[in-house]
């Protein structure tokens, strides 16, 4: 075998002391593509942008061997360093949307690495431009190339990202989560572009939080927890016999095609509440009943809803003769991609949106469309959990006014008045009673979603909403949070609403499943059939992409 | 674009709103105030002019018709570019303006520019110079933006004309009169700007575009002029608008302290002379000045920043 593209060992890199990578080694192969995969703050992209010599500033580096190509990195001079980035090693990061200039074309950014690693005349690299850009699978790339990132669709605007990456013809690219933040058929286009980038001879290394997200493409994965590889192994022997315990929970963490009931994260020992938890349920034992059961109450009613926004002269449809029903106990899981209506049915239900059409009913009155007033007495009765908690909160108040706001219904801030109602909430949902006394930027992700259950919770709500509530979340808490709405629904008997993007999350979740394209309900049924036989071509396209 | 073109028509719409508006607020302010407009024309109530000689001044000056006719009749002089008779200076308002638009503009024009300079660079400089640079960059923004001009003229004057003497004290023909006076516009201007630039600039500097164009082997200069001073400079392009006007009024402190001649000396003294005329036809001309300022930095604003295009129809 040749020499392998990318030669790491022994790396160390630590901030002012503290060491975040310790003792990593790794190779890459030309044409093949290695895994790293870890939660945040593993250690996993700061090994990876170390390649590239930007770990960051203040980062101390080292390594017994780091060569790309048979060239060492460590104390290039920085002229050199600057010909390997681009050149020899094109980089891929997450979010294009914030990784391209958003002032300039993306034509424009590639044409920059066109133009400091090839001596490519400016006619050249224009007609280089577009043949990168219908590499990557972009239509129309002479239109595609004069628009900024902003105006491209998050698939879109990742694949022009790849093109820039992969412009200097490099021999590694390494991906630093780029599929995150994607709708899954999109994720699948850009894996499947990155695994014709292996084919074509280019190692590729891949970071990613999400297994499921490797294994279709990688050779090798390389499992890395607190600065440290704690596995390694193919695809399929890591996650068919996992050895580390680290590398157990991440692969119990993927809730595709793990039954409802059925716990993801490993069972706590400190919380009285999940033990009893435990003791319901039975770890790895389905609980649910089953969608026949008559024994549940139908709590809210969507009848025929419609609604259509004017833009400018068009008219977008983002609900057309939507009907469901909610029951206690139950959760529907409403997925589709971005834009096709998701939020918009959300928004109605939460009685935030007026629909044109059609009604909705909260158990057996009228709900909307109804004058605010009307509603506001009842608003209780329907809580919300949105994908992005921090920017639901208050960034000046703590945690504490947060819920003494929702538990007094607006009427005091101050956590005292209310202190054993908050530390009873927090308890609820798994946190420790000082939190209360924290700001939301001083959480981590998924102590904030936790947070924001609880203040859905005040109310003693009977449904709840559930947009995205975990698609900001790595897969290990994502697990966790998924499993602490389990509870809490078999709890209190609540009926849920979950939307999401991504389809593992909504079978595992769900009781019923409904497909919705441009505001229509394309497909529904039970989760464990209507993926088995999906009907509309829509509703199959989504299945294909999960499907490994 | 035909978007553009349509929306450059709908912004010079504005501009001639906000001239109409401010000739139309000048008119009416100056007949509430009180006292007779013919006194006035002949020096003030201590002139002790005769009836005959009001009178006459009257009909020359048309104040013996209705107020809408006046009205009307002092619009049309203005679109034909007639801003009456200066009665201090015993000419066309409009020539005594012209006379000294161009060196007041000169002076904007270079107090602006310079200001640009000053600030980009101490912005540059405090935000890659690490902790040290960045508390005395920011430091001397402030004390830029606090110091009045009539002082800062003042030790202008000392260190480069008294000690040092390489520049002229008061303003002379030539480039090397502008020197001074645009300084001491300058620099308090920039102190503003480069305190939001900087601010802006730091953002940008932490962006993820910024680490793709290092992962890309761009050198940190060319990422500096090709990234991060076009995020940093939107702000400070918004604000220019605003700035230039202010020029203009800083103007009248700084011309009386260079002696340089100028609108703001030209405005001073037609205060002091209560030349009505006059001062209506300055206030006019800032305006003017003002309102096409900010057409210019909404032109610019949409060159640097594309997305508004989407926006702002």
């Amino acid at each position: 075998m040749s020499e392998p593209v990318l030669r790491i060992r022994d790396l160390a890199v630590s901030f002012g002391g503290r060491r975040v990578v310790d003792g990593v080694s790794l190779e890459v192969a030309a044409g093949e593509c290695v895994a790293i995969v870890g939660e945040s703050g593993s250690g996993k992209s700061v090994s990876a942008r170390s390649v590239l010599g930007l770990a960051g500033e203040g980062a101390r580096v080292t390594a017994t061997e780091l060569t790309v190509a048979g060239e060492p990195v460590l104390g290039l001079p920085g002229r050199r360093l600057r010909r390997l980035r681009g050149g020899t090693v094109g980089f891929i990061a997450q979010d294009a949307l914030v990784s391209l200039d958003p002032l300039r074309p993306v034509g424009r950014e590639i044409g920059d690495t066109l133009a400091l690693h090839t001596d490519l005349g400016a006619a050249a690299r224009r007609e280089r431009t577009l043949e990168l850009l219908r590499r990557v699978g972009l239509d129309d790339p002479e239109l595609r190339a004069r628009q900024r990132p902003g105006q491209l669709s998050g698939g879109q605007r990742q694949r022009a990202l790849i093109a820039a990456g992969i412009a200097g013809e490099p021999r590694l690219v390494i991906a630093d989560e780029p599929t995150t933040a994607l709708d899954q058929p999109v994720q699948a286009g850009v894996l499947r572009l990155l695994g014709e980038l292996r084919d074509e001879g280019t190692g590729v290394l891949l970071i990613s939080h999400d297994l499921s997200v490797v294994r279709g493409v990688a050779d090798r994965v390389l499992v890395m927890t607190d600065g440290v590889l704690v596995e390694e192994g193919t695809p399929a022997e890591v996650f068919e016999h996992p050895h580390h315990p680290y590398t157990k929970a991440l692969v119990a963490a993927v809730p595709a095609g793990r039954p409802r009931g059925t716990r993801l994260s490993a069972p706590p020992t400190d919380s009285a509440a999940e033990r009893r938890d435990d003791r319901s349920s039975g770890a790895g034992t389905p609980t649910t009943p089953t969608l026949d059961d008559p024994a549940t109450g139908v709590l809210m009613e969507v009848h025929g809803v419609r609604r259509v926004f004017h833009v400018g002269a068009r008219d977008i449809v983002a609900a057309d003769d939507v009907s469901f029903t909610l029951r206690a106990r139950r959760t529907l899981g409403l997925v589709g991609e971005s834009g096709s209506g998701k939020s918009t049915t959300a928004r109605i239900l939460l009685g935030l949106e007026p629909p044109d059409a059609g009604a909705v009913t909260l158990l057996g009155e009228p709900w909307s469309p109804l004058p605010e007033k009307a509603r506001r007495t009842r608003r209780p009765l329907v809580g919300a959990v949105f994908q992005d908690a921090l920017s639901s909160f208050d960034p000046r108040w703590t945690v504490g006014a947060v819920l003494a706001d929702a538990l007094t219904r607006g009427r005091t801030v101050r956590p005292g008045r209310v202190r054993r109602e908050i530390t009873e909430l927090l308890g609820t949902v798994g946190l420790d009673p000082d939190v209360a006394d924290r700001r939301p930027l001083h959480l981590s992700g998924g102590q904030r979603q936790r947070v924001s259950i609880a203040r859905a919770l005040t109310g003693d709500p009977r449904v709840l909403v559930l947009d995205e509530p975990v698609s900001a979340l790595d897969v290990s808490v994502q697990a966790q949070v998924l499993d602490l709405l389990d509870r809490l629904q078999r709890e209190r008997d609540l009926a849920y609403l979950l939307i999401t993007h991504d389809l593992g999350v909504a079978l595992h979740m769900s009781d019923e499943i409904a497909v919705l394209q441009e505001g229509r309900i394309v497909e529904r049924g039970p989760a464990s059939s209507v993926f088995a036989d999906p009907q509309h071509p829509y509703a199959r396209r989504l299945r294909d992409a999960v499907r490994p | 674009m035909p978007g553009t073109r349509r929306w450059l028509l709908l912004r010079a719409g504005g501009v001639l709103f906000v001239l109409w508006a401010s000739a139309t607020i000048t008119f009416f302010a100056l007949r509430l105030v009180p006292g007779d407009p013919a006194e006035a024309i002949l020096g003030g109530p201590g002139s002790q002019a005769g009836p005959e000689a009001l009178e006459q001044v009257r009909r020359e000056y048309g104040l013996d018709r209705p107020l809408a006719v006046q009205y009307l009749t002092y619009l049309g002089r203005l679109v034909s570019g007639d801003l009456g008779q200066s009665y201090s200076l015993h000419k066309p308002v409009a020539t005594a303006i012209g006379e000294q638009l161009g060196a007041t503009l000169t002076l904007a024009v270079c107090a602006l520019a310079l200001a640009w300079v000053l600030a980009c660079a101490l912005a540059a400089w405090s935000v890659r110079g690490g902790r040290v640079a960045w508390a005395i960059g920011s430091g001397l923004e402030l004390v830029a933006a606090a110091v009045p001009h009539f002082w800062l003229a003042t030790v202008l004057i000392l260190l480069f004309s008294t000690t040092l003497g390489i520049l002229p004290p008061v303003s002379v023909p030539g480039p090397l009169g502008v020197v001074l006076p645009a300084l001491t516009l300058a620099v308090p201007l920039a102190g503003f700007l480069g305190q939001v630039m900087r601010e802006s600039l730091l953002t940008a500097m932490e962006s993820p575009f910024v680490t793709t164009a290092r992962a890309r082997g761009e050198s940190e200069v060319r990422i500096f002029w090709r990234h991060t001073l076009r995020h940093a400079a939107i702000p400070a392009v918004g604000l220019s608008g605003w700035a230039f006007g202010s020029l203009i009024s800083g103007a009248v402190v700084v011309e009386a302290v260079f002696a340089r001649q100028g609108l703001g000396r030209s405005l001073l003294s037609a205060v002091q002379l209560r030349d009505v005329t006059l001062v209506t036809g300055i206030v006019l001309v800032v305006a003017l000045a003002y309102t096409v300022m900010t057409l210019v930095t909404d032109v610019a604003d949409r060159l640097v920043d594309p997305r508004t295009r989407a926006v702002a129809r």
